[in-house]
């Protein structure tokens, strides 16, 4: 038994470590302040009951602050095929890759033209003026652009804007497999609505050269001779701006429940404030809530474009120029790199640091002054030193961490050594202290046990100590438990005790655990098979002081 | 025991003498390189500055990014001085201010005139032709640690025509139009 937790202990942190060490290696370098990037929200119809609901959902979704939007006419691409699709051969619904078909429906519909009419501010008669371009110019330029500027005699930040015009994306969310279905039996039987999805990310294909061209040949306003303004209106509705996948990201099968059968379990004691319609409404809109969150997450953390970097501008406390306008957060995890040059005149990244926002996050939306505010950030991690000019480098993650290694039961006998699992999640609170809620389970053999507990303490970069308490419950299991009740086998165990964490190469940890059980409520069948103390150490006992070592990985 | 003293005394005289003298001699052989060396300034013109400035981006290499940075900016200025600035798609070459044979004509000048600043801040009269664009530290691709130092690049602003009648002023170069 033993050697076996060995090995699962060593294949986890082989896993754990060979990620971390790769992330120093042949990373791209960064670009040295975020740009901003536009995207416009499409949706795909297929014509049947759901259309309007989804429709009304994913056009609330919410960007976030770092993208401008371009309001395009085309909402919606409607395709006469089924929001159902099961892969042959499989009874799990997955979310099919139209990546082809939407591909061509963006092109055939002129979504490229669309954004481009759209920045350009074209008005029904075909006129067109930078108003737009000027605007996005002056809102996406850094403090650094602004003082430049200020020292050249040509305007520069207005008329990045149209530097801007080749960032520009769209999003297309599929929302398939949309049903309502009941899971789980007996106690746990529950209605819940459940769909698949997938986001395809389009980039406008635009460069320099197709300014010019659009300068040179499409370009109307009142200023246009009037005999050419009707063929350079006409030359721009049939001009066709390619646009390109960049990206398809899908998700599993999401559910929500609606919590219809656990009320009804209630009975008398039940919410009756709340009707099953009013419940499955609520749970449709949480699902799509979910669903348009986890897309965005995943590509905002996949594509680079998305990703936010600015230089560290002040040291004590560490901030840097950026704030909600590029939707900083309190808790965003930020890696802080230096470029270092090598002998062969390549340029490799470097990571210094580990920071995450604390929550003095400026308010900067706002068109930079050259005195922009800034936001707070605080090191939990890494050996280097961080300094003025590092680049900080948006690195998203769910802050949770898991935890494996093994774990000793306080006193006893026949299993002196488990297993032991945790997962937590951090709860951030301010520069030097931590917080966290782990959930952990510990198995000893044919025994186990599983709890929830809350620590809150210090931490300095790489070290973090803290008390927690938790309750639970401990259980033994065997060929046959069933024909007890689980009371019987169970009994309740309330820990505290203390935690220390050090990282080793970060996202990996080396953690520490020492706490303190106490148990109480045991079914009969749990004191029988506790036993009793005997010269061979015949038995098994919770109450007393535990210990877990082992490895921590943050994702 | 007396003459042992003295000799202690003379060897760490002659030590001391030596030292410094080396020093004054590289700090001099440093400052003159500041600027004697024409190839070695890395610049770019980044647009049609203000009136009677220029604008551009230039590298500098030392042993810290401050040592870098006041590098950077005294570069600036013997580049407008002795080698003159590139072209760039917006705007046209410019030409040096002085003569490289200028420099070691008026050497004791130069040597007053690039002097770094020292911890009140006071230095050579060039910091009054360069500023820069921005408070902000150099960062990305224009902070990179090499072996030894960092290379870094910052944005600065010269005072060109004032750096110029300065240098008139002062007699290093003929004033525009003598002589015709």
């Amino acid at each position: 038994m033993k050697t076996r937790y060995s090995y699962i202990f060593l294949l986890l942190l082989t896993a754990c470590l060979s990620p971390a060490q790769g992330q120093d290696q042949g990373e791209m370098l960064p670009e040295e302040r975020y740009t901003r990037n536009s995207a416009s929200i499409i949706r795909m119809e297929y014509g049947d009951s759901f259309d309007a609901r989804v429709a009304a959902h994913i056009n609330n979704t919410s960007l976030g602050g770092r993208f401008d939007i371009n309001e395009i006419a085309l909402q919606a691409l409607k395709i006469s095929e089924s929001r159902n699709y099961y892969p042959m051969g499989s009874s799990l619904p997955t979310a099919p890759d139209r990546t082809e078909l939407i591909s061509t429906m963006l092109n055939e519909q002129q979504a490229g033209q669309q954004i481009v009419a759209y920045v350009f501010n074209r008005q029904s008669d075909g006129n067109m003026n930078l108003d737009r371009v000027f605007e996005r110019g002056e809102y996406s330029a850094h403090d650094v652009d602004m003082r430049l500027s200020g020292t050249l005699k040509v305007e520069t930040v207005r008329d990045a804007g149209s530097q801007l015009i080749g960032r520009s994306y769209l999003m297309v969310y599929d929302v398939t497999n949309l049903r309502q279905e009941y899971s789980g039996e007996g106690d746990s039987r529950e209605l819940y609505w459940k769909a698949t999805a997938a986001l395809y990310l389009y980039k406008l294909n635009w460069d320099e050269q197709d300014l010019d061209t659009f300068y040179d040949k499409y370009w109307l306003d009142d200023n246009t001779p009037a005999e050419e303004k009707q063929a350079k209106k006409a030359a721009f509705e049939a001009w066709n701006i390619p646009v390109e996948l960049i990206s398809r990201i899908s998700l599993f099968d999401k559910s929500v429940s609606t919590g219809i059968e656990a009320n009804k379990r209630l009975g008398v004691l039940g919410d009756k404030k709340k009707t099953d319609e009013q419940r499955l409404s609520d749970a449709f809109a949480e699902l799509h809530k979910q669903i348009c969150s986890d897309l965005n997450y995943k590509i905002e953390k996949q594509h680079e474009d998305f990703v936010v970097t600015t230089p560290i501008t002040s040291l004590r406390p560490i901030r840097a120029k950026i704030g909600t306008k590029e939707d900083v957060k309190h808790g965003l995890r930020f890696y802080a790199y230096g470029f270092k040059g090598n002998s062969d005149g390549s340029i490799k990244l470097v990571r210094k640091g580990i920071l995450r926002a604390t929550k003095n996050v400026a308010d900067n939306r706002i068109v930079a002054t050259g005195e922009s505010p800034e936001s707070e950030f605080t090191k939990i991690a890494g050996y280097g030193r961080v300094v003025e000019g590092l680049t900080l480098v948006e690195k998203k993650d769910l802050n949770l961490s898991l935890g494996v290694g093994f774990n000793s039961i306080p006193q006893g006998g026949p299993v002196n050594g488990g297993f032991h699992l945790d997962l937590s999640y951090e709860n951030h609170t301010r520069k030097g202290f931590c917080a966290y809620a782990t959930a952990t389970l510990n198995l000893d053999g044919d025994a186990m046990n599983y709890l929830l507990s809350y620590g809150y303490g210090l931490r300095i970069p790489n070290f973090e100590i803290y008390p927690f308490a938790g309750v639970g419950i401990d259980a033994y299991s065997f060929d046959g438990d069933d024909a007890y009740e689980s009371s019987d086998l169970n009994a309740y165990l309330v820990q505290g005790g203390l935690r220390a964490q050090l990282n080793i190469f970060y996202p990996v940890y080396l953690f520490w655990n020492v706490s303190f059980n106490t148990v109480f409520g045991k079914g009969y069948k749990y004191e029988e098979l506790e036993g009793t103390s005997d010269s061979n150490g015949n038995y098994r006992d919770m109450n007393g002081t535990q210990t877990a070592l082992g490895v921590r990985y943050c994702f | 025991m007396k003459t042992k003293y003295l000799f202690a005394v003379m060897l760490t005289a002659l030590f001391c003498l030596a030292v410094f003298r080396l020093e004054a001699q590289s700090a001099r052989a440093v400052n003159k390189g500041m600027f004697k060396s024409a190839a070695s300034y890395e610049v770019q013109v980044l647009g049609v500055g203000q009136d009677g400035t220029k604008v551009f981006r230039i590298w500098a290499y030392d042993k810290t990014v401050e040592a870098a940075i006041n590098k950077a900016k005294r570069d600036a200025v013997a580049a407008c001085l002795f080698s003159g600035l590139p072209g760039s798609g917006n705007t046209n070459q410019t030409p040096a201010i002085c003569k490289l044979s200028d420099e070691e004509t008026h050497e004791a000048f130069f040597q007053e005139f690039f002097a770094y600043p020292d911890k009140k801040g006071n230095g050579g009269a060039y910091l009054r032709f360069v500023n820069r664009t921005t408070d902000e530290p150099p960062s990305g691709k224009y902070r990179v640690q090499m072996k030894g130092g960092y290379k870094i690049a910052i944005d600065v602003q010269v005072m060109y025509n004032n750096l110029r009648s300065y240098m008139e002023e002062k007699g290093i170069v003929k004033k525009l139009g003598q002589g015709f």
